[in-house]
């Protein structure tokens, strides 16, 4: 996924915040520009930019934009020891101020560089930018203090015109906070579907309103002890906020949802989504998301909106069934010797149909000299029979688990069988003993008997919180969220704007508070899954979850 | 950014850490760097042809190399330090053309080689150059083996670094920082020239 796009989906939804701050932008034309300019290195007369850094290294394709490193938010960023200094309207256009709480948090709050510390305690006070210092600036490095910029912000060859036409767009960035947050409160929401069972609904629901009681005694005790610590702490409390959690419940089908989103949303606006739960594809949620560039992190769903998922507002743990495709695809492709030819059984639904086509594609880019043979649930014996495949893919989607014991019965007993993580259950509880030997699982998920050490404090958390823990896996995928969450509002301070949330978690994600439930679990700029890869896995009785792995981790 | 010698007085501790002034460049270097030995584990990776390489063997062939961690979803210093080596390739050539410039993934599971294709394709294409990524492990060992793991295990936090090495059994020499086009062809020069002194 490229950057341009990026910047250019998020871009959109920030031309939008334009509309309703004419006074501050310039004229709308100018803005316009800007943003291009900005967002993609494009000039008004519609050429690229040219720009050296470090003096004499030309910068190349939409690495040259402005938000690459000052990022869609205009909030800056820290990345491989470069401090890269936040520039909205209202920062650049004002004379510098020093804030102690964001001094503490770019000195303190990360594991940087001697020379990123000492760019951060050097704080470089200025007048505020008029047109020609920010001219000078773009053109020669000098600020409009007089002084030199660092070697790493390049130097632009701009018009007047363009100069201008930036100066538009900066003055209206970030310039109006996010909806859902007051002085006191940030509202968040999750969503549960229709049909998401009683006992996960529950289990996710009280994961996350313990989190937020915890939070929220938090908040409170550090308001109610203004001055609590000698140290840099008690600079930090001015940015928090009690959190409100609502719930909003999906019915009927997905097509339905977006207006009940939108009901819900219109009544009380959120600053963020988190966790969630629904059964189906997550599509309609996220393209409510993105229309309202309502940040939304790590719903729990198979179904992932993956083709505007790059650009989009929407963090998932994985790419779901995808991945699993992919991964097997992956797995068969390395076989040596070579597969001679692999039966793919479609089951019911969309889901089923979507991972076929991934699987089919996968397995053609990654072993084009293996034939792929297809049938339906009802022709699946029979072609199995047929074709002699080595290997058979089953994806059954809504299909039902006696259907699918009926017809692995039927599958000639030598050939290994393989199905998607959701029939984990099915595979090691429900199929006869020598059935399960065939069978071979996807598992997105870290191998039981890998021990996280945070697993045994998220544990001890919810214990001491009186949780009962009915769906560890769930729990902890929901605590996740919730925690990142967390950390990457710290790191908001009082700037509540969606686009500087969602780099704060494509930031964050990477730190330590992976409970476990995934060998990994980060993220970059641009990048909207966490976890990258799979086991590929086989029935053991004797291992603590039932199975047991039969590949290394698989990143397709 | 004041580049202040700061970096002089870190991580001692191993070989050779000296300060090093390019010859022939007549003005005091900013830049902060220091002789160190490194040894390549002999670890596979795969380019951004999905061609697989020993990398052990790879930095044993008789080339001069430039290596550079990066990953492709970085927005910030990756693309500069990049841009460095691909633009100063007429100068470098100049000198010996027989060089690799290697670009290592830390972001190896994201960083597929087709991602690796896409971020080539954002630079001017270069013989020179090869994409490398690997598994998570692999990639953990040549960080650690480089002395470049990111301190709170954070790609973010990661140091732009540049390592050039005139020849198999030479000393690596680690150049901390983004550094400009002028700035890499002294020290590549410098190093060359050394070679041919000692040898």
């Amino acid at each position: 996924m490229s950057i341009s796009a990026v910047v250019a989906l998020r871009g959109f939804a920030a031309c939008i915040c334009l509309a309703a701050v004419p006074s501050l932008a310039g004229t709308a034309s100018e803005a316009e520009l800007g943003k291009q300019l900005y967002l993609t290195g494009r000039r008004a007369d519609g050429t690229m930019a040219s720009a050296k850094a470090e003096g004499d290294v030309p910068l190349a394709g939409p690495r040259i934009a402005c938000a690459a490193c000052h990022r869609p938010s205009g909030f800056g960023s820290s990345e491989g020891g470069v401090f890269t200094p936040p520039i909205t309207g209202p920062i650049l256009f004002n004379e510098r101020q020093l804030d102690r709480a964001r001094f503490m948090m770019n000195r303190f709050g990360q594991a940087q560089s001697k020379l990123f510390r000492a760019r951060v305690s050097q704080p470089r006070m200025r007048p505020a930018y008029a047109p020609e210092t920010l001219a000078r600036a773009l053109r020669e490095g000098v600020d409009a203090g007089g002084q030199k910029l660092d070697a790493a912000m390049p130097r632009y060859d701009l018009s007047d015109a363009d100069v201008a036409n930036l100066a538009a767009y900066l003055r209206s960035l970030s310039a109006t906070p996010a909806p859902g947050v007051t002085t006191e409160e940030i509202h968040l929401a999750t969503v549960v579907g229709p049909h998401a069972p009683d006992s996960r609904r529950a289990a996710m629901l009280a994961t996350l309103q313990a989190y937020v009681d915890w939070t929220n005694k938090n908040v409170v005790g550090e308001e109610s002890r203004q001055g609590f610590s000698p140290y840099h702490r008690n600079d930090l409390v001015g940015g928090r906020r009690r959190w409100s959690l609502h719930v909003w419940e999906l019915q009927g089908p997905p097509e339905s949802w977006p207006a009940q989103l939108e009901a819900y949303y219109g009544r009380q606006p959120v600053f963020a989504l988190v966790s969630g739960l629904a059964e189906g594809p997550w599509r309609p949620i996220a393209q409510f998301c993105d229309s309202h560039r309502l940040p939304a992190l790590f719903p729990i769903t198979d179904q992932p909106a993956l083709d505007d998922a790059g650009a989009g507002y929407t963090f998932y743990f994985s790419k779901g069934r995808r991945l699993e495709a992919e991964g097997f695809a992956a797995f068969l492709a390395a076989k040596s010797p070579p597969l001679r030819a692999v039966l793919q059984i479609q089951g019911d639904g969309a889901e089923a149909a979507g991972a076929a086509a991934d699987f089919k594609r996968a397995l053609g880019a990654k072993a084009p000299t293996v034939q792929l043979l297809e049938a339906g649930l009802a022709q699946g014996a029979a072609a199995a029979a047929s074709g002699t495949p080595d290997a058979i893919v089953i994806w059954p989607g809504e299909t039902s688990d006696d259907a699918l014991a009926g017809l692995i019965k039927e599958l000639p007993a030598i050939v290994k069988v393989m199905l998607p993580s959701d029939r984990t259950a099915f595979a090691t509880q429900r199929l006869a003993k020598d059935q399960a030997a065939r069978i071979l699982l996807a598992d997105p998920y870290e191998l039981a008997n890998a021990v996280h050490p945070l697993a045994f404090r998220v544990r001890a958390w919810m214990r001491s919180r009186g949780l009962a823990i009915d769906e560890p896996r769930l729990q902890f995928q929901s605590y996740y969220a919730a925690t990142l969450l967390d950390a990457a509002l710290s790191r908001l301070l009082r700037d509540f704007y969606s686009d500087y949330l969602i780099e704060a978690v494509e930031s964050e994600a990477e730190g330590d508070l992976n409970p476990g439930v995934y060998p990994s679990l980060a993220l970059g700029p641009g990048q909207r899954f966490g976890s990258k890869g799979m086991f590929v896995v086989r029935v053991d009785d004797a291992a603590p979850d039932g199975v047991a792995a039969a590949s290394d981790w698989i990143t397709p | 950014m004041a580049r202040l010698s700061l970096g002089r007085l870190a991580p001692l501790g191993f070989l050779l850490a000296v300060a090093v002034a390019a010859p022939g460049a007549a003005q005091q270097s900013n830049v902060v760097s220091r002789l160190a030995s490194y040894q390549a584990p002999a670890v596979v990776l795969t380019d951004s042809a999905d061609k697989r390489t020993r990398l052990d063997a790879l930095l044993a062939e008789d080339h001069p190399v430039i290596l550079q961690f990066i990953f492709t979803s970085c927005t910030t210093v990756c693309g500069v330090a990049t841009s460095t080596v691909l633009a100063a390739r007429p100068d470098l050539a100049a000198l010996r053309d027989d060089y690799v410039a290697l670009s290592i993934s830390i972001d190896p599971e994201y960083d597929t080689p087709e991602r690796l294709r896409e971020y080539a394709g954002y630079f001017p294409p270069d013989p020179h150059w090869r994409l490398l990524t690997g598994s998570r492990d692999d990639i953990a060992r040549v960080l650690k083996a480089f002395d470049a793991q990111f301190s709170d295990g954070t790609k973010m936090t990661h140091q732009a670094a540049t390592f050039l090495r005139a020849a198999p059994g030479r000393p690596w020499l680690r150049i901390e920082g983004l550094i400009g086009c002028k700035e890499l062809v002294a020290q590549y020069k410098g190093l060359l020239s050394d070679v041919s002194h000692v040898d």
